[in-house]
């Protein structure tokens, strides 16, 4: 028992004499990560977290004072463009969706290799071309006098006079799907192929059809890759202007040709930063599903 | 055979590119028959199987399932059934609806489903989990929600490629007992292709050996074990040891010629009387071999008549259980002898191996 004491202040002794080396070291090694991470963090502070807050205080700050004004004016000017950026966003969503696991499931389970072959050389070629030379292609091709009516009206579908013009909302469509599909494809393909054969063989084996398997065993089985790919998309797409400036003659358009509008006839940063704000709202909306997604996936296997 | 074959496979040829596969295969297997294609790694046992299956395309011959022939007819309608080497289970479903799959695209109704995955799961020893998915079973749990997926369509014939190759030597050792009686019970045709010849010997009624893509022997496992027909055959049931002998036929005997480690010896030819077996040649150099197990070390001064004698010196031992694997080294050849004595590194020995267990063949091939 008479040891016990000792113990204690024999040990406290030495780390007393240990202490200013090992505590200068444990420093050291506890400030390289920051001095590591620290052009990145300051990357991401600078050019994004600054930019970021600062115009969603000038969204809700004016003159120093809190107020919804902004929001207000936003929502009064621009509700339908608001409507409309969300429901073309999500109708292309939906049909790149569609598109790209049509193309991923001929991609696996295709049976004639010249056309797999062909299709898997086709589909990305849009990946190349940026948004604004796809908007440019858009116009000609979707215009009242253009490339699609002259061919609609050689088919003899329709007169000249009936021809339609698409540069509007459904262009925007078209341009973003066409722009899109092969993003989403590209990550959707890569999963089904990286699947265990087996799994369509099994189906195969017991009777399924191919497009029952594409539907019952693929796309449950790459869904996670799937709803990645459109998330992203749905940011992206969100935030492109040169398309709706392009293609949408007028109003209603996109938000994000509002946004230009308020600042470049204006000068009204407090509008576009609210209708900035109103786009992370969506955006954050979406990245909270997939983090909710994405945990509950986690928490089950 | 003697009833109608069920299964036929007539003179089938299966290339890839420029690369033939399988070459004049033949087949025929009657109903409720168990056959086992065992063969080496890329020997083609398994692009046979998923050409009956339907997965491999067959360029020349035909494959019949009771008297109709598959050409032309996709996988989902050959109603065979197949159990993959990785179980290939959807990972998204639950042990239930991966079982009642089959069923669903026949058109079963939700009821009868139920009640035949019931009876399915608690026949295959899984009752109460068919709420799990796949990878919260274990090895041989998912192997027998495989096997259970492929018997819930009532196959007319049910193809099994390596399904126990992913568990472990205690549990294949009880499933495959299992599967064959299941199998026995239910009267399905089956084939089974393994790399593993006490599977095939325990599992089927024919065993058919594939080398290159042919057929080298075909028959029941006895015959194959006790009959092999080539030195290929014999060294895959296991007669690994190999030596090359100068023999000579003198009618009911066989003189063996002295060589580096041998007298000259005289041997009863004739394998229905105890003789060597196999196809020696009447003159010439025969390829000789044997399994470790029927050789085995003569103590000083013992005699064994009918078999061949050979001095060799001890190089390895290891115990494998109730006796010892040496590594003798016999005319420049290393052969593994089992023995229940104890012998050192160094030893010399004189091995022993019982004419009836001596297969022996024309080194050219010829008989």
């Amino acid at each position: 028992m008479s040891a016990w004491p000792a113990e204690p202040a024999h040990g406290a002794a030495r780390r007393v004499e240990a202490a200013p080396g090992l505590r200068l070291a444990a420093l050291g090694e506890r400030l390289l990560p920051l001095v590591l991470v620290a052009p990145a963090l300051a990357t991401v502070l600078l050019f994004f977290v600054y930019p970021l807050s600062y115009s969603i205080y000038d969204a809700v700050f004016e003159d120093g004072r809190w107020t919804w004004a902004n929001f207000e004016k936003a929502l009064a000017l621009y509700g339908p463009d608001i409507l409309l950026t969300l429901a073309t966003v999500l109708l292309s969503l939906a049909l790149i969706a569609v598109l790209a696991v049509a193309i991923g499931g001929y991609l696996t389970l295709g049976e004639h290799p010249g056309a797999v072959a062909l299709l898997r050389w086709l589909y990305r070629w849009p990946l190349f071309i940026p948004f604004i030379v796809t908007a440019q292609m858009m116009r000609t091709f979707l215009a009242k006098n253009g490339m699609l009516n002259h061919a609609l009206i050689g088919l003899g579908l329709y007169t000249p006079l009936e021809a339609p013009s698409l540069l509007d909302w459904r262009g925007v469509v078209v341009a973003f799907v066409w722009k899109q599909t092969p993003f989403v494809t590209l990550l959707v393909a890569g999963a089904m192929a990286s699947l265990d054969r087996g799994y369509v063989e099994a189906a195969r084996n017991l009777g399924a059809g191919r497009l029952r398997i594409l539907v019952e065993i693929l796309v449950p089985l790459v869904r996670q890759t799937l709803f990645v790919g459109l998330v992203l998309s749905f940011v992206i797409m969100l935030s492109v202007l040169s398309v709706p400036m392009m293609i949408v003659a007028g109003q209603p358009t996109l938000i994000t040709v509002d946004m230009a509008f308020r600042i470049t006839a204006y000068g009204d940063y407090g509008v576009a930063n609210a209708l900035g704000t109103i786009s992370y709202l969506m955006t954050g909306v979406v990245a909270w599903l997939y983090l909710r997604y994405a945990v509950a996936r986690a928490g089950r296997s | 055979m003697g009833e109608a074959p069920f299964l036929e496979i007539e003179r089938v040829e299966v290339a890839y590119g420029a690369t033939r596969v399988l070459d004049d295969i033949s087949l025929q297997l009657a109903e409720g028959e168990f056959l086992a294609l065992l063969g080496a790694s890329g020997c083609g046992k398994t692009t046979l199987l998923r050409a009956i299956a339907g997965f491999v395309p067959v360029r020349r011959g035909r494959i019949l399932v009771a008297g109709r022939d598959l050409a032309g007819v996709p996988p989902e309608r050959r109603g065979v059934a197949m159990v993959f080497q990785s179980y290939a289970l959807w990972p998204h479903m639950t042990v239930a609806q991966n079982i009642a799959y089959g069923l669903k695209l026949r058109g079963v109704g939700r009821e009868e489903r139920r009640r035949r995955v019931e009876r399915l799961l608690a026949m295959l020893g899984l009752e109460g989990l068919g709420g799990r998915r796949p990878g919260e079973l274990s090895g041989g749990q998912r192997q027998r929600v495989a096997l259970g997926r492929a018997l819930a369509v009532d196959p007319r014939v049910l193809l099994l490629d390596e399904p126990l190759s992913n568990l472990d030597a205690r549990i294949r050792q009880t499933v495959r007992h299992e599967i064959k009686e299941l199998q026995q019970r239910l009267g399905i045709t089956a084939v089974h292709v393994t790399h593993d010849r006490e599977e095939a010997m325990v599992m089927a009624d024919r065993i058919a050996i594939l080398d290159a893509g042919r057929i080298v022997q075909l028959g029941t496992p006895r015959e194959i074990y006790e009959q092999p027909n080539s030195p290929f055959v014999a060294a895959f049931m296991g007669a690994e040891n190999e030596l090359r002998l100068r023999v000579r036929g003198e009618g009911a005997r066989l003189w063996v010629e002295p060589g580096p480690s041998w007298e000259a010896q005289l041997l009863p030819a004739d394998s229905r009387d105890g003789g060597v077996r196999g196809r020696p040649p009447a003159v010439g150099t025969a390829r000789a071999l044997f399994r470790s197990e029927t050789a085995r070390v003569l103590a000083d001064g013992e005699e064994l008549p009918g078999a061949l004698v050979m001095r060799g010196e001890v190089r390895q031992a290891a115990y494998l259980g109730g006796r010892w694997r040496y590594g003798v080294d016999v005319a420049g050849a290393r052969l593994l002898i089992d023995d229940p004595r104890r012998f050192e590194a160094g030893d010399r020995v004189r091995v022993a191996v019982p004419a009836p267990a001596l297969f022996l063949f024309a080194e050219d091939g010829a008989a």
